[in-house]
């Protein structure tokens, strides 16, 4: 092992040093853009200098951990076995471990990085807070819309991009209003370096949309239909809801990886967020490697508090999944109606034709204009049904899956400070043996070391504790919030679509009324 | 018309008849002229004035008021199932003298099938929804059930109805005994054979029409309505068929809202903020305005759908009549063809002679009552569209101005509350 190292206290959010890859249920995330990739990513060795300036220190201290995060997804799927092999730490890096661990190269800069960087917190904090309150007393002003979906290039390699327009009167950003191009890959990237910073400390990271290579396929293939247009519709409004979820969270408003991706004209490319790439299947073994491991986790809950609200979101996320299964008839059922009323329309007329009394004939032309007018209506309406009803429900099937991955990711923490605390006991223990060993030769330096080991592993003790106290604390903070947020969602769509419904009632009266007259007429 | 299913269903069945007084005399009301624009005189006045369903067969109560020397009673009922609705209907086409009239069609045979079916799948599943969602579902198919008794029985009715407003066929024997007579008819449904020979009369017929259909007219009258009906009843089928797939789809979307009313109760009741009020709040409009939907789908099946139907079984009536037009002429011209040979070979020429003139007499009286015919079946036809697309409208306007106070009543509520 190498030099000592004082971890720095656990700070509040700002998690410049954690690189745990996330947990989160978005299989198909990248993991940080590689380093070999990104010109704009630091050589390993000049990462102190580039550290200097405390602002930036977000993207490139997760970059440069990339490779290890490669081989942590192995690691982490054995780690909860093998406890006792503190020789493998500095590259079993993928723990909320607070002092940065790197690669060897770095581990001698370390401790400058770290103290370099504790003085950086003071400033975010004091941000955040004021973003909070501001938060909290509704001047949140900030407003994200995705327009201008625009293929680029040709055939398998073509892709969709789409305008990120940011309106804002917040002073952390430079100009109050301003675009850019970003492409899907680029939100799946975003989602990612954010899910791994905060994931694992309890934060509720809004999942990004799902990929769909069917989808895509089509869209890249150049098929001008209108599944393919409803396609890349579905898309940005995803986008755009993911968007404007992620900036409501004052946590993540703050992120550097955010503002970059809302203000940069140049974004360096997410590569490993293709479904089918190397880290896409590694993350889907690490993912199964990780569902073993949940079932194996026995925790003393000590608060009742986390298990109701767990008992309470998986009644929620059961009832919204019906609930979202109905609605998503609706809108089958809609569409049916539609094309039905549609055939029915052009039969009408055609009756209406064939018909040989003048004035009858006339009606059913005019009852067929009537029902083609209505045809509309119900298209426009199962737009409605979907957009909005359909997709709040989906992304909120979603949203909780990232919320039972927080408090899965507490009972992973709860785990960890168990562990140290049994391998706290047995090093006592082997001490224990040591001191009454009746080989006084070898036992200074065994003394020695494993004094060691118990000061390492006290240390560890109190650091699972405090991360532990720390993520049920924000985890409870962010589901207050959560729920919050999902009233307030719920409802405001909810009126929304409830207002659509209006609409389509008074066009109706409007149509038929204008029609009685013309059936009256028949003499 | 009082319509009572019996015991298919059960009691059950019998609590959902008082559901909804507005449905059930809606349709009493529309369902007697419902396709046709029927004077009833006193000289004869028959309706459907019970009905009662058992296991595969509904027995339908005939009621008769009449004036008319020819029966014994002034008002009298007998029961009838469907097999002899029938029979009777066969005798009014197989009968010669009715050849120059439009036979009213015979009523379709009351189907349950599907309905029976629905309700069978409900009670197989019922261990896998709520008790709640089992019981709106079990009323909503018996709803249906209801719906398609009621519209069985009316089909009934207006075939009696337009038999008795028909000045010659209210006068017809069969008719009569179908009124009068208490006893069971015995007309046994057709058997095999019977139905064997039937298929291929139908298909010597449609042969037939195809030959004779040929044939221009001289007539321009019939010309025309030869024209005019064989491109309407296309069209007409055409119609019901796509307006059949539109009340359905718009019962779909109805039972939908079912769905979603009751997962929006269970998320009200269940959810641990402040949000299970309004969830509840919308949970009841969606039950409402469900049943609106399901409203507006039946109507629209009644006023357009059945219109559409009957029209199409009427203007099949009608064509059938100017085939057995056109059949008459042709026997007429085969007849003079055979007069002209005769009396080149002068050889039996007063059998010829009184065979064309048979043939003549026959052609010209068809041509004569089915021109009035014809032309009532435009009168009748413009009448029950009007008739019915002004309900349509009507009806409509009635349902959506009620769902649209539903919605705004609710969401005044609901922006009240937040």
């Amino acid at each position: 092992m190498a030099a000592e190292r004082e971890p720095p206290p656990l700070r509040d959010g700002k998690p410049t040093d954690f690189e745990e890859l996330e947990d989160g249920e978005d299989l198909f995330t990248s993991t940080v853009s590689t380093l070999e990739s990104s010109p704009s990513s630091p050589e390993p060795a000049s990462l102190p200098a580039e550290d200097i300036s405390a602002n930036s220190n977000g993207p490139k201290a997760t970059e440069v951990v990339l490779d290890d995060d490669r081989e942590d997804l192995f690691a982490e799927a054995t780690e909860e076995v093998s406890l006792d092999s503190p020789e493998r730490e500095p590259i079993l890096s993928s723990e909320p471990s607070p002092a940065v661990t790197p690669v060897t190269p770095t581990t001698l800069i370390a401790p400058r990085i770290e103290s370099k960087s504790m003085s950086a917190p003071v400033i975010f904090d004091r941000s955040r807070e004021e973003i909070e309150e501001e938060a909290n007393g509704d001047i949140f002003d900030i407003e994200i819309g995705v327009s201008d979906p625009e293929k680029v290039g040709d055939g398998m390699n073509a892709y969709m991009a789409y305008r990120v327009t940011t309106k804002t009167s917040l002073s952390m950003f430079s100009k109050s209003e301003f675009s850019v191009k970003r492409r899907f890959s680029d939100f799946l990237g975003l989602h990612s370096k954010l899910a791994s910073k905060y994931l694992h400390v309890g934060y509720i990271v809004p999942p990004a949309p799902e990929k769909s290579i069917v989808g895509m396929t089509k869209v890249k293939v150049g098929k001008e239909d209108s599944s393919s247009t409803e396609f890349v519709e579905k898309r940005r409004a995803a986008l755009e809801r993911y968007l404007q979820r992620t900036v409501k969270h004052p946590t993540l408003l703050q992120d550097p990886d955010l503002r970059q991706f809302l203000e940069s004209s140049e974004l360096p490319r997410a590569v490993n967020t293709q479904a089918l790439s190397g880290a896409g299947i590694l993350r889907m073994v690490n993912k199964a490697a990780d569902a073993v491991n949940k079932m194996t986790i026995k925790m003393n809950e000590s608060d009742a508090w986390f298990e109701e609200k767990q008992q309470q979101f998986e009644n929620l996320d059961q009832q919204l999944r019906k609930l979202h299964a109905s609605v998503e008839a609706l809108v089958c059922h809609r569409k049916e109606l539609s094309a039905n009323t549609a055939a029915f329309a052009k039969s009408a007329a055609m009756l209406g034709n064939s018909e040989d009394h003048t004035a009858l004939s006339r009606a059913l032309s005019q009852l067929a204009e009537v029902e083609e007018k209505i045809d509309q209506l119900h298209q426009e309406q199962a737009f409605a049904d979907f957009y909005m009803f359909s997709e709040l429900l989906s992304d909120y099937i979603r949203l909780i899956a990232a919320v039972k991955g927080v408090f899965d990711h507490r009972m992973k923490c709860w785990q960890k400070w168990e562990d140290a605390q049994i391998t706290l006991l047995k090093k006592r223990e082997a001490e224990a043996k040591i001191m009454v060993a009746n080989k006084p030769d070898k036992i200074q330096q065994a003394k020695n070391e494993i004094r060691e080991e118990i000061e390492e592993w006290e240390a560890k003790v109190q650091q699972g504790e405090r991360d532990f106290e720390q993520i049920s604390k924000t985890i409870r903070k962010e589901v207050g919030r959560f729920e919050k947020e999902r009233v307030k969602d719920f409802k405001t769509v909810i009126i929304k679509y409830l207002e659509s419904l209006v609409q389509t009632q008074q066009q109706l009266i409007k149509y038929w009324e204008a029609f009685l007259p013309e059936a009256k007429a028949i003499a | 018309t009082r319509a009572c299913a019996g015991p298919l269903l059960g009691a059950a069945m019998m609590e959902g008849l008082d559901d909804g007084p507005d449905f059930l005399s809606e349709e009493d009301r529309g369902l007697k002229a419902i396709n046709v624009d029927l004077q009833s005189d006193a000289a004869l006045q028959v309706d459907i004035s019970d009905a009662l369903s058992e296991r595969d067969k509904v027995k339908f109560t005939v009621h008769t008021k009449s004036s008319l020397p020819n029966f014994k009673q002034n008002e009298f009922s007998v029961v009838r199932q469907h097999e002899e609705f029938i029979w009777l209907h066969d005798s009014f086409v197989e009968n010669e003298d009715y050849a120059g009239y439009i036979i009213p069609p015979a009523p379709p045979r009351p189907d349950f099938d599907a309905s029976r079916e629905k309700l069978q799948k409900l009670g197989e599943g019922e261990g896998s929804m709520t008790k709640e969602e089992f019981t709106k579902m079990k009323q909503e198919l018996e709803a249906e059930y209801l719906a398609i008794f009621k519209k069985t029985v009316a089909m009934h009715e207006v075939f009696l109805c337009r038999v008795a407003a028909h000045p010659i066929l209210r006068k017809d024997l069969n008719f009569h005994v179908f009124l009068e007579y208490n006893q069971d008819l015995s007309v046994r449904g057709k058997n095999k054979k019977e139905k064997l020979e039937d298929f291929f009369k139908n298909m010597v017929k449609s042969a037939d029409g195809v030959i004779v259909s040929g044939v221009k007219d001289v007539d321009d009258f019939f010309e025309h309505e030869r024209t005019f009906l064989l491109e309407y009843h296309n069209r007409v089928k055409d119609a019901s068929a796509k307006s059949d797939r539109m009340t359905r789809s718009h019962k779909s979307a109805a039972d939908d809202y079912n769905r979603i009313g009751s997962s929006l109760y269970a998320l009200g009741t269940q959810d641990s903020t402040d949000i299970c009020k309004f969830f509840l709040k919308v949970s009841e409009l969606f039950d409402k305005t469900r049943k609106i939907e399901a409203r507006v789908s039946a109507d629209e099946d009644l006023k357009l759908s059945d219109l559409l139907k009957y029209y199409l079984r009427e203007s099949q009536a009608a064509k059938d009549l100017l085939y057995r037009r056109s059949r008459s002429l042709v026997d007429y011209e085969n007849a003079n063809k055979a007069l002209d040979k005769a009396r080149a070979k002068n050889k039996d020429v007063l059998q010829a002679e009184t065979s064309q003139q048979l043939c003549c007499q026959k052609f010209e009286k068809i041509s004569e009552s089915a021109k009035q015919e014809l032309i009532d079946f435009k009168t009748r036809r413009v009448a029950a569209f009007r008739k019915n697309l002004v309900e349509l409208a009507e009806l409509e306007l009635k349902h959506a101005k009620g769902n649209l106070q539903l919605l705004q009543n609710c969401l005044a509520v609901l922006n009240g509350d937040t």
